[in-house]
């Protein structure tokens, strides 16, 4: 009985101290938190070039609003080529900035990271009013700025933030007046002009709102629904009439994508990562909640309304944009819940502590995420510079992807939205052949195609016809911020994409290069224009293939060397695997313990792949080519081993590969030969740095 | 410290080695924990800005980051240990004391546990 007494009396003595020290705890992180988010939007709001595909579009749209210029056409019949997504309220923000200090993205940026701040503050204020818990409200906001995808998306010249920001205002407003007429007429036109800026804004917090108001007055709930749905579709029908049917046609039949539910798995996984504690929180609000937090009629339809419209974030383009509002729902529950442990104190130390390390993993997500992805996006500096001064120096029409905004940052418009049009045709919706038949006619001077690193997302951009039709009558000329520079193909130029062999060559070429070879010390690597396992590869020359039992990637020719009378010399075919798991291309002719299989020049061996050397890191469609000397024996040089890592995969392997990792010396090709000899193509001067080159045949082979 | 009566307040020896125990262990580890903010600090820095192998700017630029994270966490140090020792004992028993114990510990503790997320 002592003994309890004495427990509990120290229990009541150590609880204010462990509650403190755990708020210190989760203040240490959140402020970390907070250095992270305004050192990356610090970094991005300044940069000077595109930082999003996005962001161009509504920098043009508010040029042409500018001069007056309606940006919602009906029909795609004749350029420009662009759609206008969303309704008209933050182009409308920017064309002040566009008239007085011209189209850039600053402006943009600014306007969007401030609504990131004012929506954490409103958020915060939602939990002030209902709980007058500081505490509470203060992690609200700041774990709201923490979260990887309000980090990235923050700075962006995008619509989601202000968006986000006009529906917080427009809860907070219900929240702290629900039953006051300006409250209720305030708060109505916060949510229209929500939807008016993103029109996915238009479910989750008026949905919300009239919950909630519904709990409180239901006179003034349907009030809020007549103002909200009559004032939005009053004004829906009104931009409809004035723009002929544009304005359906743009923000309803241009949105509907193709849905893919893997894109949905993706960021379900990468959500689950990223903030484990804070959905098991959400949950822990949705049932445990309604009868013991009071604000459970406000925030709990929110968190649903919100996971409704995060679920479209499986349509083919959509990003992590779609989360933002769910994000805000989480941030909003885990700040009720933390309120409602006020009386309890344990039981807040527990959630002060699992929100800190929640705080924890949201950083770490975020600084290999979109401060990983910023870092590499701005640091090409003098490669946008060079860009940039391609675009400005080449007249227009200039088609671009990702870099439109080059021609947006010289106040000239844009052409065509390559995504956007790409959804229409694929949806029927879309005519392109006037497009082709102004490609095939060479009509631009300038094609700018962006090829993220492992991501073929140029294959969403473009219609495979398109990008036929460019491969074939435009050449990569250049490789800068990972864009390649199409020019019109000259008709008497040696070098062609598709060209099978470089003339007087003894060697033919062994793949594609549409998009360029990569020139890393007389090692190439082809990238063909296409998915993985579709751009065929071919045996350059006669020959006796082998195909060790742990190469799953790669195989080897040995032919009679043509360039050296004589001599034995080693074709090397490598990376023809998947990126992801590493699932074979190679054809089933050539099974792991082939040796001495004789091939003909032509025979196909397999397919490009995105193997990158290890599982889950895949690269660009590539073929990974050398010529390799024969050692005395005619046998091939260990080096090569190195180029083909070990069979990761394959079950055969066991008990047979002997269980030695490469050393590092041998996972470079010390002994390959210069390769335009045989292959008779040009040469990069440039040793020991990798060289994009494009694929050109020599003027006269040696 | 004094009581009501003006004499030297008698201090129960058990709070007292208490006290200077956490206050020793508190300012050790304070001290250890130089090289984690450090480390925390530069995978920050690189995530931010490195972008290139051995002999890029950048790099350098991290050395020099590391050296005065270093002076500047050696100076917070030293004020922490003398600032709270003398805090404590002023207030050797008091409630602040302790809370002041108890957010030391809760700070240091939380770059701890940083260091194993960045």
């Amino acid at each position: 009985m002592i003994v309890n007494q004495q427990v509990k009396k120290a229990t009541v003595f150590i609880e204010p101290f462990l509650e403190d020290g755990a708020k210190i705890m989760l203040l240490v992180f959140l402020s970390l938190a907070m250095v992270i988010f305004l050192a990356h939007a610090l970094m991005a709001v300044f940069h000077r070039y595109p930082l999003d595909y996005g962001e161009a579009p509504l920098v043009d749209q508010a040029m042409r609003l500018a001069v007056g210029r309606n940006i919602y056409r009906l029909g795609l019949s004749s350029p420009p080529y662009t759609i206008s997504n969303y309704p008209p309220l933050y182009v409308l923000s920017l064309v002040p900035f566009v008239g007085l200090f011209g189209p850039s993205f600053l402006a943009g940026r600014l306007i969007s990271t401030l609504c990131a701040l004012a929506s954490a503050a409103f958020l915060a204020r939602i939990i002030y009013t209902d709980t007058e818990d500081r505490m509470a409200a203060a992690v609200t906001a700041t774990l709201f700025l923490a979260i990887p995808y309000v980090v990235g998306w923050s700075p962006l010249a995008r619509v989601d933030m202000l968006a986000l920001a006009l529906s917080t205002a427009g809860l907070y407003v219900v929240a702290r007046w629900p039953t006051t007429r300006r409250g209720l007429v305030v708060s109505a036109l916060l949510l229209v002009a929500a939807a008016y800026t993103r029109q996915s804004y238009g479910l989750a917090a008026p949905l919300a709102a009239f919950v909630w108001l519904w709990t409180q007055d239901r006179r003034q709930a349907l009030r809020l629904a007549a103002l909200v749905g009559g004032g939005g579709l009053a004004l829906f029908f009104t931009l409809n009439i004035l723009t002929q049917g544009g304005f359906f046609f743009n923000i309803v039949t241009a949105n509907v994508n193709e849905f893919d539910i893997e894109t949905l798995k993706r960021h379900w996984r990468d959500l689950r990562k990223a903030a484990p504690i804070l959905l098991v929180f959400g949950g822990a609000f949705l049932f445990l909640a309604p009868r013991r937090v009071r604000s459970w009629p406000l925030l709990a339809p929110y968190l649903v309304g919100a996971t409704l419209s995060a679920l479209t974030i499986g349509k083919i383009g959509s990003n992590v944009n779609y989360l933002l509002e769910f994000s805000a729902a989480l941030t909003l529950t885990a700040g009720a819940l933390l309120a409602w442990c006020r009386e309890r104190p344990w039981l807040r130390v527990l959630m002060l502590i699992l929100l800190a390390l929640q705080v924890g993993q949201l950083m770490k997500v975020t600084l290999d995420g979109p401060v990983e992805s910023m870092k590499w996006r701005v640091h090409p500096g003098k490669e946008l510079a060079d860009l940039e001064w391609i675009v400005e120096t080449t007249d227009d029409p200039v088609l671009a992807d990702e870099f439109m905004g080059m021609l947006t940052l010289q106040n000239r418009s844009l052409y065509i939205q390559p995504f956007e049009v790409t959804q229409l045709a694929n949806a029927g919706l879309w005519d392109q052949d006037a497009l082709l038949a102004s490609i095939r006619d060479q009509e631009f001077p300038l094609i700018l195609i962006h090829h993220f690193m492992g991501w073929p997302v140029y294959k969403e951009r473009w219609t495979p016809e398109m990008l036929a039709t460019i491969t074939e009558n435009y050449a990569p000329t250049r490789f800068l911020a990972e864009t390649i520079v199409f020019q019109p193909r000259d008709i008497d130029e040696s070098g062609l994409a598709d060209i099978e062999a470089c003339p007087g060559a003894p060697w033919r070429l062994p793949t594609r290069g549409d998009m360029g070879v990569w020139w890393i010390t007389y090692q190439l690597g082809f990238m063909g224009e296409g998915y993985e396992n579709t751009v065929p590869v071919y045996a350059v020359a006669d020959g006796l293939l082998t195909r060790r039992l742990d190469w799953n990637n790669g195989v080897v020719i040995q032919h009679d060397d043509p360039v050296r009378s004589g001599e034995k010399v080693w074709s090397f075919y490598g990376d023809m695997a998947d990126g992801e798991d590493g699932e074979s291309f190679i054809v089933a002719d050539f099974p792991p313990g082939s040796e001495g299989v004789p091939v003909k020049a032509g025979q196909l061996l397999g397919y490009q792949g995105t193997w990158s050397g290890s599982p889950g890191r895949p690269m660009w469609t590539h073929l990974h080519f050398a010529a390799v000397p024969a050692l005395e024996d005619g046998s091939f040089p260990n080096e090569i081993v190195g180029l083909v890592p070990k069979d990761e995969f394959s079950p055969d392997d066991v008990g047979l590969v002997e269980e030695e990792e490469p050393s590092p010396e041998k996972t470079e090709l010390e002994f390959a030969l210069d390769p335009s000899p045989y292959l008779g193509t040009i040469r990069s001067q440039v040793m020991g740095v990798p060289t994009w080159l494009p694929l050109r045949c020599q003027e006269s082979v040696p | 410290m004094l009581d009501e009566n003006g004499l030297p307040l008698k201090r129960d020896p058990r709070l007292v080695a208490l006290a200077v125990a956490l206050w020793v262990f508190t300012s050790v580890l304070s001290f250890l924990e130089i090289l984690t903010v450090r480390a925390i600090v530069l995978r920050i820095y690189g995530h931010f800005a490195i972008t290139y192998g051995f002999y890029s700017r950048e790099l350098r630029r991290a050395q020099v980051l590391g050296m005065g994270t270093v002076v500047v966490m050696g100076i917070l140090c030293l004020g922490v240990a003398i600032g709270c020792g003398e805090y404590h004992l002023k207030n050797f028993g008091q409630p602040q004391s302790w809370r002041l114990f108890s957010r030391t510990m809760a700070a240091e503790v939380a770059i701890l546990v940083l260091a194993l997320f960045i």
